[in-house]
Formats: C-alpha cells, sequence, structure tokens
C-alpha cells in the first residue's frame, strides 16, 4: 500500500470529492481523477486479472494502451462492460467489478491456474481435447475466456448520435505539435477539426515540463488554447480518429457526458496525424507485476492527479525521456533509484509475489522498491497511416516504425513521425505542412539504446500483458515455425487483444527477429486495422434501430385502412393490409365475399414503370418474352420478362397507353430491380434519345374492384364511364375525367372475376375509396385485404413470381413457349432458352395440387418425392396452398417433375419428417374458359 | 405477432410539422411536378424556365427545375394531364405530382439537419440534386425560406421520424 | 522431438520448457520439378495437398504460396460451418465438408475447435416460413439434419433475441441445422498444412506464382520470383485472385471478386450459444471461444481487391446486430478487416479442369469457402489425381455455364450471396 495522493498540486479539484466502488470496497477520489487514477491514489495494487492465467495485474498505463484493467460498470440502471479504467472520468456512484475475476480482482478463485502454465502455453489448445472431442472441453474454456461480463437486464443503452462533416482539415492529437498544427493552419484560413481523446487537450504539456516560444509549455498551453477558440477551431475531446477508409474519410468517436457518443463521418481535405508515442515497456523476468508501470503515465498521474506511484522507486530504462521522471519522482518525495540500460544496468527480474517488492539487476544488484517506473522506448502511433495504405520505415536511431512518406491527403508530425524530440518535431512543421511560422522548443534530443527480449532470456518474460504471452511463447512460436509476423500473432495471440499490441507488438517482432536472424523491419508489421481503440456499437449503429430500420412505404389510403381495423404486414417493402378485423378467420370470408358480390382492394404497390418514345415499342419487344409491339393504343398484355439466363425475372401485364407510352406493371416487391434491369438494357443497346424510363409507381394509388358486381359499383360510385364489355373490353385501359383528379380505368383480372383497376392521383386516393368501400357495401361486399386476394388468384393458377417460381423456373416450365418457338425478334434471355438444360424433358413444371390422403390442405414447402431409387429423390414442391373460396375443396399450386404431363397422377410428399399424398391437376382449378371475367 | 399496424407508427395527419431550435419541417400541399427527359435546354425555354440546378441549388419556391442526371429533371411547379403526357416533340414528361411529396426545411439550423441526413459536402454539392437523405433516394434544393425536399411519398412518414429521432425537431401540431 | 499432438506430449513438454517440439512444417527450398503444383496456400490449396498425398498416394507435391500459408480468406473469415443448402448438389458437397470436419480434429492430429451448437437462419414473415419450410424439406431429403423451428424454439436458442414489441424483425422460426457451427480458422490451415508436410508436401511460403508454364497447349508447371517449377499437373486454388491467375493461363472465369467484411468485439463471457443469421437484418453472428462476437453481413458491392470495406457496410451490419440483440448495445468492435470473395453467377463453386489442359481449379466458393475446405481439398485431390471428377464435384464444373445446368443458391444462403 504505497501509492499515495500528494496533498497538493495536480488538475484534480479537492474541494469537489467523490467516490465509487470497486469490487465491493469504496474509493475516493476527486473531480479531475479517472478512475485509473483514483483506484491508484487509493493504494490498491492488484486490480486485474490476466486473460489465461489470472495473474494479479495492475494499472500500467494512462491512456487506451492500458493492457491490464478492466471493469464492468454498473451506473445506475445503465450497464457497461469492460471499460477502460485509464480512459474514464471518475464519477459519483458508479459500481465497478474487476472485468475477468471472480469474486475479485484481489481474490480470484481461478488465481491457481498460474501454477500450470508451464503446461498452458501459446496455442496449447490446438494440442490436446480431441478425446472424446471438443465439445466436452468447450464450455469450461469458454466460460474463463472473455473479459467482462454482458447484462442483458439492464437498461438499453440509448442510440449513437452520428452526423457527417466537411472541412478543410483534421487533426488528429492534441499535443503541443498537434496544437501548433492547427493554430498554423487557421490561421493560413483553413477550417480546422482538432481531435484529441484526452478529457483537455495539450497531450505531454499537461504533465511534461516544456518550454516553447520561451515561456513555460503550461502557460503556451494556455495562450493556445484560447487561439483556438477564437480562430473558430472545432475542437472535441475525449474523442478518437479510429478509422481512416477509401477516398479520405476519416471516422471520429467523440465521448460525451451529456449523451451517447457521437459518430463522426468526416471528408477533409487533408488529415494531420499528430497522435504521438506509446511507451514501452522493457523485457525482464516478472515485468507483469503490479507496481510495473509506464514511467511515462506514472509521469502523468504525478503531475496531473497528484499520484505519488510508490515511495522507493526503480525507474528502469534505455532511454532519455526518463530523466524527467526520475527527478519530478524524487521531488514528490519518493527515493529513486536508476536502471539504464545505456549504462550497461539492466533489470533481470522483478521480485515479489502479488506486487512489487524489488528488482534484481543482470549485474546481481538487488534493490529493494515498491515500484518500477519502466521505459523501453516509444512506439510512434502510425496506425491511421497505415489504414491509409501508407508505408513505413524503420528508424533504427529511434527505434520505431516511422511512416515512409506521406499518402495522399495525409501527413504526419510530430513524436507518430519518429520526432520524439519536441525542439525537432516542431521545427519539421514549416516544411511538412507548408506553415510560414512556427512555435520554436527548447527541449534535449532524444537518446535510446536498444533493448529487447533476448532468445534464451531466463524467467517468465511478459511480453503481451493482457493475452499473457511472454518470451517463452514467442520462442515457441519460432521453434514450431510460425516465423512470418501474422503467424506469430495468431499463434500466440500476441497484439490481438483489446489493446491490439500497442505496448507488445513491436517486443515481439524483435524478439522473433533476434531468434530467426531477421531485422525488425525484416519481420515487418501485421496489417493494421481500424478501429484504433474500441468503438461502442452504439455509436456505429445510429439510430438506425425499429421502425427506422429498412423502412416500409406507406399507401395513401393507410389511415383509411386503419380505421377499419385492417391488420397490417410487411409486403414487398409496403405496409399492407393482409386482412381487415384481428381474426385470420376474415380471410376466406374476405375472398367468399369477392366471389360472390364485389372486393374492393388497394393494389397501389403495382409497379408502374413507364418506357416511353418512339423506339419504346422495339424495346420492349428485346426486353419481353412476348411481343408487344403488335398491341394498340389502349390495349394491355400479360408477359413475362426474363434474365439473361433465361429464368423467369418477373410477370406483369404490359399497357400501350399511345404510340410512344407504355407502362410495364411488375410486382411491387420487384420494382427497383426492373427498373434496373429496363435502364441497363436500354443504355446497353438503345439510344438515349429515343427511349426514355420513368418509374411513376407512386404516383397514382390504384384501387381495385373484382367480382361479379365490380361494374355495379363502379357505377354507384359516380365512375359514369361506359362500362359495356363493347366498349371497355377486358384487357384494355381508358381514362376517364380530366384535370388533377382524373381516372385510368384498365379492365385486368388478378383474380378471374370480373375486375377494374381505377388508378388516381396518389394523393387523391381517400375520397376515391370512400366512394369505391360505399359502394362495394351497398352492392353486398367490401374491402379485401392480401390474403384473401392470394385464395382468389390460387384459384385461377395465377402465379406469384419468387413464390410460385424460383431461380430455375423458365417460361416453358409455367406452360408458355410460344414465344421461344415463334418470336421474330431477338429478346432479353433467349439464347438461354436453347441450352440443354433448358430443354431438359424432366424439368419442374407449374402444376396444381389437390389433396389425396383426406388431410386438409397441404404444407406449403412440402417436397414431392420419388422412392424408386435407393434414397428418396425430391421432385419439386409445393409453392402455395390455400382454402378454396368459390370452391370447395383446397388448392395448392407448386412445381413439380414433368408436372405437366401428369395430371391425374398421385404423388407422395415430405413435410418435416412426415408423408403425404396428393393428385396433380391443371393449376386453373376455377372456370378455365374464363367466362367469370364477364359475368 | 403478424399484424404490424402497431408497429409502425401512423403516418402524422396533413399539415403537421415537426418543429425545434431554429427548425421547422412541414410537408407542403401537394406540388406540381413532371419528370422530364430528353432535351432539357429545349423544354426549359419552351416554358420559360430556369435552367436546372443542381444539389443545394438556388431556386424561388414556385416554378423550378432540379437536375437529376444528364438528360433528366424533375420540372416543378408545372403540371400535365396524365392522359396527354408521355412523347411530346422528342421530350418524355411523365407527372410526379402524386409521387413525390415536397418536405420544406426552414430555419437557422436547416443545416444541421443536413449534415445528419447526408454525407455529401455542403459546399461541393454537385451538378444532380439527386441524394441519399436519410438513406434515402431524394432530391434537395434551397429557397429563400429554407430547404426543399423531393421524396418518395410513401416515405414521408419515415422521414418525419427519422428527423424526429434527432432530436432536432419534435411534433407539434 | 515430440512431432504428436496429445495431453501427453503437452504434460512431457511443459516439463521441458516447451523445448522439443517439432516445427509444424519446414520451409524447403523450391525443387525444380514436382508431379503435382498446387497455387494457393488456404484451406483448400492445402487440404488438397494433403488429400492428393493421402488418399492418392501422391506425396511430391507442392503447395506454392505468395503470403503465408492461410493468410487470405481462411485467415479472415467468420469461421462458420454449416450445410443447410438447398440443392442436392449443394448439400452433398457442403454435408461431406461437414462430416470431415467431424472427424478432422483427430485425423489431423490437431484441435480444429469444431463447436457444432447448430445454426438458426430466421424467417421474420410468413413468407419466410414458407421459404424456410421449403429448405428444410430439401436438407432433409438430402440426408442432412434440418428442422423447422418455431418461436418457442428460437427462444429457446436465442434468449436475448428481440421478442419486444418494438422489434424490427420478430423471429417467426426459421432452418434449424444442429449439426453446423464454428471451427477455428487457423487451426484448420495449420492442421492441413502440418499434416500434408508429414506426409512429404513441400510447403513454398513467399513464393508468388507470376504465371503458368505453357507448353503444346498444356499447362506444364509455373513460372516464380524464384524460378520455374515445373509440374504433370497443377491445380489453382486462390480464391478472390482467380480472375487474376486465369487471365495468366489465358481463359476468363464467371468470376467477379468483392470485399466481404467481418468484425469482432470484445470479448466477453458466454453470451450467445449458437450461430444466427437474419437475412431481414442483413447480419449473421457468432460468439467464439474466446469470447469475442464475430460479426458478417453482405457484400461491400463494388468489385475490388482492396480486402477492406467501408464505413457504411459496416454501420448497417451492426446496427441490424443490435436490433436483433439490444443486450449487444454493451459491446464495442474490437476489429474489423475483409478478404476477397470471387462470386459466381450462380453463387456456386467451380471444380474441373480449366480450359488450359492440365489446369485445375477450385474456386468461386463465393462467401461459402471456410465451411467447404474438406470437400474442396478432397475433391481438387480427386480430379488432379485421377483426372476425373468425383460424382460431387462433377455437378460444379465450368461447363455448367455452356449447358445451363446452374446451382443457384442465392435463396439458399440467405445472405451475401
Amino acid at each position: 500500500m504505497t501509492a499515495r495522493r500528494l496533498p497538493e498540486g495536480g488538475e484534480v479539484d479537492r474541494s469537489r470529492p467523490l467516490s465509487f466502488t470497486f469490487d465491493g470496497r469504496p474509493v475516493q477520489g476527486f473531480h479531475g481523477d479517472t478512475l485509473a487514477s483514483a483506484l491508484l491514489a487509493s493504494g490498491e495494487r492488484v486490480l486485474g486479472r490476466s486473460f489465461k492465467y489470472r495473474r494479479p495485474r495492475g494499472i500500467w498505463g494512462a491512456g487506451t494502451e492500458e493492457p491490464n484493467v478492466y471493469a464492468d460498470a454498473t451506473d445506475g440502471p445503465r450497464f457497461h462492460p469492460n471499460l477502460r479504467v485509464t480512459l474514464e472520468p471518475a464519477r459519483d456512484g458508479l459500481d465497478l467489478r474487476s472485468a475477468n475475476s471472480s469474486p475479485s480482482a484481489r481474490a480470484d478463485r481461478l488465481g491457481f491456474l498460474d501454477l500450470f502454465a508451464r503446461f498452458l502455453p501459446s496455442a496449447f489448445y490446438y494440442k490436446t481435447f480431441f478425446w472424446p472431442n471438443w465439445h466436452v472441453y468447450e464450455p469450461a474454456i469458454r466460460r474463463m475466456a472473455g473479459l467482462g461480463r454482458i447484462k442483458p437486464s439492464s437498461a438499453p443503452l440509448p442510440d449513437g448520435d452520428q452526423r457527417n462533416h466537411h472541412c478543410d482539415t483534421v487533426v488528429v492529437g492534441a499535443g503541443p505539435v498537434g496544437i501548433a498544427a492547427a493554430l498554423g493552419l487557421s490561421r493560413s484560413g483553413e477550417s480546422v477539426v482538432l481531435v484529441d481523446d484526452g478529457s483537455r487537450i495539450g497531450g505531454s504539456l499537461l504533465f511534461r515540463s516544456a518550454r516553447i516560444d520561451g515561456m513555460p509549455g503550461a502557460n503556451w498551453l494556455a495562450a493556445a488554447e484560447a487561439d483556438l477558440r477564437q480562430l473558430g477551431v472545432t475542437v472535441l475531446t475525449r474523442t478518437t480518429a479510429f478509422g481512416i477508409y477509401d477516398h479520405g474519410l476519416i471516422a471520429l468517436n467523440q465521448r460525451r457526458d451529456d449523451g451517447p457518443d457521437r459518430l463522426w463521418r468526416v471528408r477533409p481535405r487533408r488529415i494531420v496525424l499528430a497522435a504521438g508515442a506509446v511507451e514501452r515497456p522493457l523485457p525482464f523476468a516478472a515485468n507483469d507485476l503490479p507496481g510495473v508501470m509506464s514511467a511515462e503515465a506514472a509521469l502523468g498521474y504525478l503531475r496531473r492527479q497528484a499520484v505519488l506511484p510508490g515511495l522507493r522507486i526503480v525507474v528502469a530504462t534505455n532511454n532519455s525521456s526518463t530523466d524527467e521522471v526520475a527527478a519530478a519522482m524524487t521531488a514528490a518525495g519518493a527515493e529513486v533509484t536508476v536502471v539504464d540500460a545505456r549504462q550497461g544496468r539492466r533489470v533481470a527480474r522483478a521480485l515479489g509475489r502479488r506486487m512489487v517488492t524489488g528488482v534484481v539487476l543482470e549485474d546481481g544488484t538487488r534493490i529493494p522498491c515498491d515500484c518500477v517506473l519502466v521505459s523501453g522506448g516509444f512506439t510512434a502511433t502510425v496506425h491511421l497511416h497505415a489504414q491509409a495504405k501508407g508505408r513505413l520505415r524503420w528508424d533504427d536511431a529511434r527505434l520505431s516504425f516511422v511512416p515512409e512518406a506521406p499518402v495522399a491527403g495525409l501527413v504526419t508530425v510530430g513524436a507518430a513521425a519518429g520526432h520524439f524530440a519536441l525542439a525537432e518535431a516542431l521545427a519539421a512543421l514549416p516544411e511538412t505542412l507548408g506553415l510560414p511560422d512556427v512555435p520554436v522548443a527548447d527541449s534535449a534530443p532524444y537518446d535510446i539504446t536498444p533493448l529487447w527480449p533476448r532468445p534464451g532470456q531466463p524467467g517468465r518474460v511478459w511480453i503481451d500483458l493482457q493475452h499473457d504471452v511472454t518470451a517463452k511463447d514467442v520462442e515457441l512460436a519460432a521453434r514450431e515455425n510460425m516465423v512470418s509476423v501474422e503467424h506469430l500473432k495468431r499463434y500466440t495471440t500476441l497484439g490481438m487483444a483489446t489493446d491490439q499490441g500497442k505496448t507488445s507488438n513491436l517486443a515481439g517482432m524483435a524478439l522473433m527477429g533476434a531468434l530467426t536472424g531477421r531485422s525488425i523491419p525484416e519481420v515487418g508489421t501485421t496489417t493494421y486495422r481500424p478501429p484504433f481503440a474500441p468503438v461502442p456499437y452504439t455509436s456505429l449503429a445510429g439510430p438506425r434501430g425499429g421502425s427506422r430500420m429498412n423502412p416500409v412505404r406507406r399507401l395513401a389510403c393507410e389511415a383509411r385502412h386503419r380505421e377499419i381495423g385492417a391488420s397490417l404486414g410487411d409486403y414487398g417493402g409496403w405496409l399492407r393490409p393482409a386482412h381487415y378485423g384481428s381474426d385470420d378467420s376474415a380471410i376466406l370470408a374476405e375472398a367468399k365475399l369477392a366471389r360472390a358480390a364485389v372486393g374492393l382492394f388497394d393494389a397501389s404497390p403495382l409497379g408502374k414503370i413507364e418506357v416511353i418514345g418512339p423506339d419504346a415499342a422495339a424495346f420492349l419487344d428485346f426486353i419481353h418474352y412476348n411481343t408487344v409491339s403488335t398491341l394498340k393504343p389502349g390495349q394491355c398484355r400479360y408477359g413475362f420478362i426474363l434474365a439473361e439466363s433465361g429464368v423467369v425475372y418477373d410477370d406483369g401485364v404490359l399497357v400501350r397507353l399511345d404510340d410512344h407510352r407504355f407502362v410495364v406493371s411488375c410486382s411491387s416487391a420487384h420494382v427497383a430491380g426492373v427498373h434496373g434491369l429496363l435502364e441497363e438494357w436500354r443504355q446497353d443497346r438503345f439510344p438515349a434519345a429515343r427511349i426514355a424510363i420513368h418509374d411513376a409507381t407512386a404516383e397514382t394509388a390504384t384501387l381495385t374492384v373484382s367480382g361479379p358486381k365490380a361494374r355495379a359499383t363502379l357505377a354507384a360510385a359516380g365512375i359514369d364511364a361506359d362500362l359495356s364489355d363493347t366498349a371497355f373490353p377486358h384487357m384494355t385501359t381508358r381514362w376517364h375525367g380530366s384535370g388533377e383528379a382524373a381516372l385510368r380505368l384498365t379492365r385486368v383480372s388478378f383474380t378471374g372475376d370480373r375486375s377494374y383497376e381505377v388508378s388516381v392521383r396518389q394523393d387523391l386516393a381517400p375520397p376515391l375509396w370512400d366512394r369505391l368501400a360505399a359502394a362495394a357495401r351497398a352492392e353486398g361486399g367490401g374491402p379485401i385485404g392480401i390474403e384473401a386476394l392470394m385464395i382468389l388468384r390460387a384459384e385461377k393458377g395465377f402465379i406469384v413470381i419468387g413464390k410460385d417460381t424460383d431461380g430455375m423456373t423458365r417460361p416453358m416450365d409455367l406452360g408458355v413457349s410460344g414465344p421461344m418457338k415463334a418470336k421474330k425478334v431477338d429478346f432479353l434471355g433467349r439464347r438461354s432458352l436453347f441450352t440443354d438444360e433448358a430443354q431438359r424433358a424432366d424439368r419442374n413444371q407449374l402444376v396444381g395440387l389437390l389433396p389425396a390422403d383426406g388431410f386438409g390442405p397441404l404444407p406449403v414447402g412440402a417436397h414431392g418425392i420419388d422412392l424408386s431409387g435407393t434414397t428418396p429423390r425430391s421432385i419439386g414442391y409445393i409453392t402455395s396452398s390455400h382454402p378454396g373460396a368459390a370452391l370447395d375443396h383446397p388448392v395448392a399450386l407448386g412445381l413439380i417433375e414433368r408436372g405437366a404431363e401428369r395430371h391425374g397422377q398421385e404423388i407422395t410428399l415430405h413435410h418435416l419428417g412426415q408423408r403425404r399424398r396428393a393428385t396433380l391437376c391443371p393449376p386453373c382449378f376455377l372456370d378455365p374458359k374464363g367466362e367469370r371475367l364477364h359475368a | 405477432m403478424r399484424d404490424r399496424a402497431a408497429f409502425w407508427p401512423p403516418a402524422p395527419a396533413p399539415g403537421a410539422a415537426l418543429r425545434g431550435d431554429g427548425l421547422i419541417v412541414r410537408v407542403l400541399p401537394a406540388v406540381p411536378q413532371l419528370m422530364v427527359s430528353g432535351d432539357l435546354d429545349a423544354f426549359c425555354a419552351a416554358q420559360t424556365l430556369s435552367a436546372p440546378v443542381g444539389l443545394l441549388g438556388q431556386v424561388d419556391d414556385t416554378r423550378y427545375a432540379l437536375r437529376l442526371a444528364r438528360n433528366r429533371m424533375l420540372a416543378v411547379g408545372l403540371t400535365a394531364d396524365h392522359a396527354a403526357a408521355g412523347w411530346r416533340d422528342g421530350i418524355a414528361i411523365t407527372p410526379m405530382t402524386g409521387a413525390l411529396a415536397v418536405l420544406h426545411i426552414g430555419g437557422a439550423n436547416a443545416m444541421e439537419l443536413f449534415v445528419r441526413a447526408t454525407a455529401i459536402d455542403p459546399r461541393a454539392p454537385g451538378p444532380s440534386a439527386a441524394l441519399l437523405f436519410a438513406g434515402q433516394i431524394a432530391a434537395l434544393c434551397r429557397d429563400p425560406q429554407g430547404l426543399r425536399l423531393h421524396i418518395d411519398r410513401g416515405l414521408t412518414a419515415f422521414v418525419l421520424d427519422w428527423i424526429a429521432a434527432t432530436g432536432l425537431a419534435a411534433y407539434s401540431e | 522431438m515430440t512431432r504428436h499432438y496429445s495431453a501427453l506430449s503437452l504434460l512431457k513438454e511443459g516439463l521441458a520448457g516447451q523445448k522439443g517440439w517439432a516445427k509444424a512444417w519446414e520451409s524447403p527450398e523450391p525443387k525444380p520439378r514436382y508431379d503435382m503444383v498446387i497455387v494457393g496456400g488456404g484451406g483448400h490449396g492445402l487440404a488438397t495437398a494433403y488429400y492428393l498425398a493421402k488418399q492418392h498416394g501422391i506425396t511430391d507435391v507442392a503447395v506454392v504460396e505468395k503470403g503465408w500459408l492461410g493468410g487470405g480468406n481462411t485467415g479472415r473469415n467468420t469461421t462458420v460451418v454449416r450445410s443447410n443448402y438447398f440443392f442436392p448438389e449443394s448439400v452433398r458437397l457442403y454435408d461431406m465438408a461437414l462430416k470431415l470436419y467431424e472427424g478432422l480434429s483427430r485425423e489431423l492430429n490437431y484441435n480444429i475447435m469444431l463447436s457444432q451448437r447448430g445454426m438458426i437462419s430466421l424467417a421474420h414473415t410468413p413468407a419466410e416460413m414458407e421459404m424456410a419450410a421449403r429448405v428444410v424439406n430439401a436438407m432433409q431429403i438430402n440426408g442432412t439434419d434440418a428442422e423447422l423451428f418455431g418461436p418457442e424454439d428460437v427462444k429457446r436458442v436465442l434468449p436475448i433475441y428481440n421478442f419486444g414489441p418494438k422489434a424490427r424483425y420478430p423471429a417467426l422460426g426459421g432452418v434449424w441445422q444442429g449439426r453446423s457451427g464454428t471451427a477455428r480458422h487457423d487451426a484448420v490451415a495449420w492442421g492441413y498444412a502440418r499434416a500434408a508436410a508429414r506426409l512429404g508436401v513441400h510447403i513454398l511460403q513467399q513464393c508468388e506464382v507470376t504465371d503458368f508454364l505453357i507448353e503444346g497447349g498444356r499447362c506444364r508447371g509455373v513460372v516464380t520470383a524464384s524460378g520455374a517449377i515445373r509440374a504433370d499437373k497443377v491445380g489453382l486454388a486462390v480464391a478472390g485472385h482467380s480472375s487474376q491467375m486465369a487471365a495468366k493461363a489465358g481463359f476468363r472465369l464467371p468470376v467477379t471478386s468483392y470485399a466481404l467484411q467481418a468484425c469482432v468485439s470484445e470479448p466477453v463471457k458466454p453470451i450467445l450459444d449458437t450461430v444466427v443469421l437474419s437475412p431481414g437484418a442483413g447480419t449473421y453472428a457468432s460468439q467464439s471461444d474466446k469470447g469475442e462476437m464475430v460479426v458478417g453481413g453482405g457484400l461491400d458491392r463494388i468489385p475490388s481487391y482492396g480486402q477492406r470495406g467501408n464505413l457504411p457496410v459496416l454501420e448497417t451490419v451492426l446496427s441490424g446486430l443490435v436490433e436483433m440483440f439490444p443486450a449487444f448495445r454493451q459491446l464495442n468492435l474490437m476489429r474489423q478487416w475483409a478478404g476477397i470473395v470471387d462470386v459466381v453467377p450462380d453463387s456456386s463453386p467451380i471444380l474441373g479442369e480449366s480450359p488450359l489442359p492440365g489446369l485445375f481449379l477450385n474456386c468461386g466458393w463465393g462467401t461459402g469457402g471456410f465451411k467447404s475446405i474438406p470437400a474442396g481439398g478432397v475433391l481438387l485431390a480427386h480430379l488432379m489425381a485421377t483426372g476425373q471428377h468425383h460424382d460431387i464435384s462433377r455437378p460444379f464444373d465450368l461447363d455448367r455455364f455452356t449447358t445451363g445446368r446452374l446451382i443457384d443458391e442465392a435463396a439458399g444462403s440467405g445472405i451475401a450471396h
């Protein structure tokens, strides 16, 4: 218990104390603490347990690179697993539980696993668990894996916020160099967004002494903050730039105190990467003991939160950055011993069981201590440069990978470019950014000597703290020939934890290089992938849930349908009445009503794509299976559109309005697809000046009146057109009335009964619905929904594309082979109709089916089976099945092998392990002569 | 479980508006519109219509045209009888008054909504007035009072709901 | 040298400081000639080499890989294995793979961590339930396990699914295959590599094939950066790069390559015990044995070899996921990546001799490459060893694009085809 809060100093506001609990124990802190600094100040060392061996761990760092300490946090009704304590501000009332430990980090009951570590090296799980099989062992392994825990019962977290932004420059990192860059670029007229993941800008200026432009760093920072405000630079704190995507998109995740996280999608003209560098550990045995910390982080805790990490501190280093750390700790009252590799002194191992109690140097010297501050050098934070496909080069003097050259739109500055000394970093800005004027700093040059893990180093030297990977594991990988850097990573899992190897990748590469006679750059790096730091799912998911996800289109008459109790469903992307009333029994009742008198149906979503121009007829002859150019104005014809493979892509009625104007009506679910097909083929083969394609589906609402009383209904609704069969034959269309309320009446039937489609401008539909509904009721009928319509069309054997056809159905399979034989002009899909496959005699063909076993309607999806071979063979399946409306028996449609030639035969069906019997018959069950059309 | 009437919020009544801090969104009464393909210059000359504008182009609020593609535009403030539409002297015309609702987005914070709804750079908007707004195809221009959004009428309920979900505005009568 | 893997050998090596483990595979110098060369050191290529040696006694084989073995799609997929396909040809193919996966750990002496915890492909509307019934029946008739789930069944296997009234995609049921699940992708590649190497196969990594040796109208080997390697027969198993290699061999393939993204969350304790796919939400997910949520969705629809996708697809996939599982709002994205999937118009693979005699194709698996690795290996090995198709691979020959006998599984897999 030797870390402590100093009585004065730091940014913390001692007049605003707070407290939270950690593993059930209270922790005191102040406003301005992070959870980590408050935990440190409490003197508690053991704050986490490692992933694999459950070793006690303490805080290593101060930022996103922290590998050890994660906690599940309960904040009132909300729950957040896997909080990184180094980045979260301390808050009153939080209840934290150390992740991956039970019951607590201090007293983890699986801590004994470490005793068996020698039998559990990297990848041990690939070498065992064969008998009886993995399933026996998997549950236990799964329970031990995972860091935090999701709590389904807690209140759902709110949607993340999302916005798009454009500006001239995004500067990533608000340390002194990033700030200087932002100021300079803003002064030269650019719009700048400055981003930093800390709760304040300043970076190293917040805890390191600096002299810039002749003044102390803190003063320069205060002046700079004022300048940034005055220049109107957008400053985003607690914001991580986590990914670079194609065409210069940079994605940011902003933490906010007053709301959920916000995703920023920014497209600047340029990105300035000033993300700094991350300190590396040093390799010595037991270097994972609580109390072994990053020197840079410790300096931050001391200067910012006034936490002294120990009283007897060893500073183990290989570079010049720790000079200030040692001095600061001494000034704060600690007894400090520096072990500097540049003078040939190196730590061989740390002593202690649950926290560090001393170190032993390679020369045998023993130094008791309660804290070891380590610096193995700095790794430039080049991730975004690499994500942008920038190349890296190894800087042998600074011992870091740095960007080799800028990529288009992204330039790297400061420590991220390997300029670890402030003076040098600022001095490089004019040339890199074209700035006339930059601040000038005094700073000592950076000096480092290599100190990497060595092959054969004794003891357990930890490389990846979060995934419990030691130097011996790296040696094992080399021994087994897993020597490429990606194999090393995947085999040992080094760098695959939530910290993504920020403090471990380089040491692993260096050791692998030493083991295989390669230099660090020869070993190379693994691929840098977004996100740089973990991003909440809610930020990426945004406000897209519930009724805002894949929204359905609404009918103009929706309010009317709701008023009369419609049960609404999602059909082909539209919200449509399935039936009226809450009971499914309404479906058959509606169908019977339509057969007996009249049904009124909202058919508005049916596609209406206008094809206009002098070449429209020739074009549509190419697109359609049937010939359509022979239609006269006012006539309609039913036909197919094939895909290039000859498969029926869509069906529908083509309407010719005049010489140069057609309406392609297509399935409501297929409108975008058909529109795309028409455009693509027009662009491929026909001149733009002579054909235009306009999707007019939404322009009109279409209300269909079907049944023996259809004509009377139209008349009763005040539509006083001449509806005699001579004036208005079946499969024709005509205009009625003029002005905005003009109607187009089309006599076409999907039910087999006399049927009229009445189309009116969409926004004027509700009054028309009212008139037609009242008239239909007066004639003994009423509104019907889609489900009733499905029964009516099934009785007639009218197909629904995608339901009664599948990815192989060709027009001949539906009984329509005339155009294939006789059509004079070439058409889309023609060639494919003559392939061996298309001409096979044993194809699945559309057929009707009747139950032959007295067990009621046949199930949709049941397959016909041929039992004559050694194993059953599917011969097709049932695609539609409905009770009869005009008929007193159920009807079914299906695609059955040779179905067209087998009418009258009985087949066996397989459905979910049961057998049924059915008789094949023609698909039209009702009125095959079509007399009801004129009834 | 099959009745989704409760899941999808009913479309707001005509005339409903969304109001927020510096933001008012209203669905305008039916705006006459025509889809026009072909020789756009000739059409504009014949109708004394200004040249079609691109995204965020400035228009007056009664008669204007939105460029959608190289040879396609949406003419606004004009209409044609359905029966008389189609091919006319080298131009193809289809009425769109029913098809496209026009939402007016007014107030000082109109562009705040813009940057939520689309990733397009408002400083470099492009020659086509078409865009993805809240993930849906639409066309957008500026008038003296704000922005005009032309969108499939069947998606009006969704767009209003989406705008409300941003928190920038809420329903009011 | 400890070659054999077992609990006993772990114990022994644990006491010996892990010093005695043999190399998983050697890194030999390329010979100028082998009986057979396989281009592509991913799962399919390595499995082919293994089965050539194991089932056909052909051991003078080289697998030539331009990068590090298993580094392409095999190392980038979402690890799902299943055979819930529609057409009998497909079921035979993928079920062959699944059955081989079932015995693979023991056969290869490498724990591939096959976890058959089932897969549910959800149906959200009555129409989708009808399709689900059609698929379940097809699978049952074709001899693989399938069950049509109703809402209570879904609740049992997915207790945290969004069953509330505000769910965009209510679960009415779906297609359940109990033998589906996941396997550790790297282990499959490494297991096959090690086993093949033990049988004498040479695995040549960092050895890019830049051209084919074509003499007298036949493929006689390959040209690499370190020289030519002659062979009687050459197999091509390079997935997303198939079109580029085909161009070098002088023919075209009906393949378009797209990025297929995947991502993992930070690891959490077990909360999802099965593999789940929602065609409506456009997302599928499972939880790895390390605790990460492994999530995928549809293709990035612009053809690309870039091995990375863009933000809109990722956002769509994750919004679908949290809509299905509101509790997953508590998760953070840890890492995202992409592979290059070679997509064929009927979403079925291409197996058979290429238009260049002597060069044999195994490609076009699209998003289905990982689950099929053992079958792809057996079938390509059979082709190369005997010169004939195995019954199971015959329907997938390239000639189906001439005869028109496509096997269109676009409906069968539901997502991303």
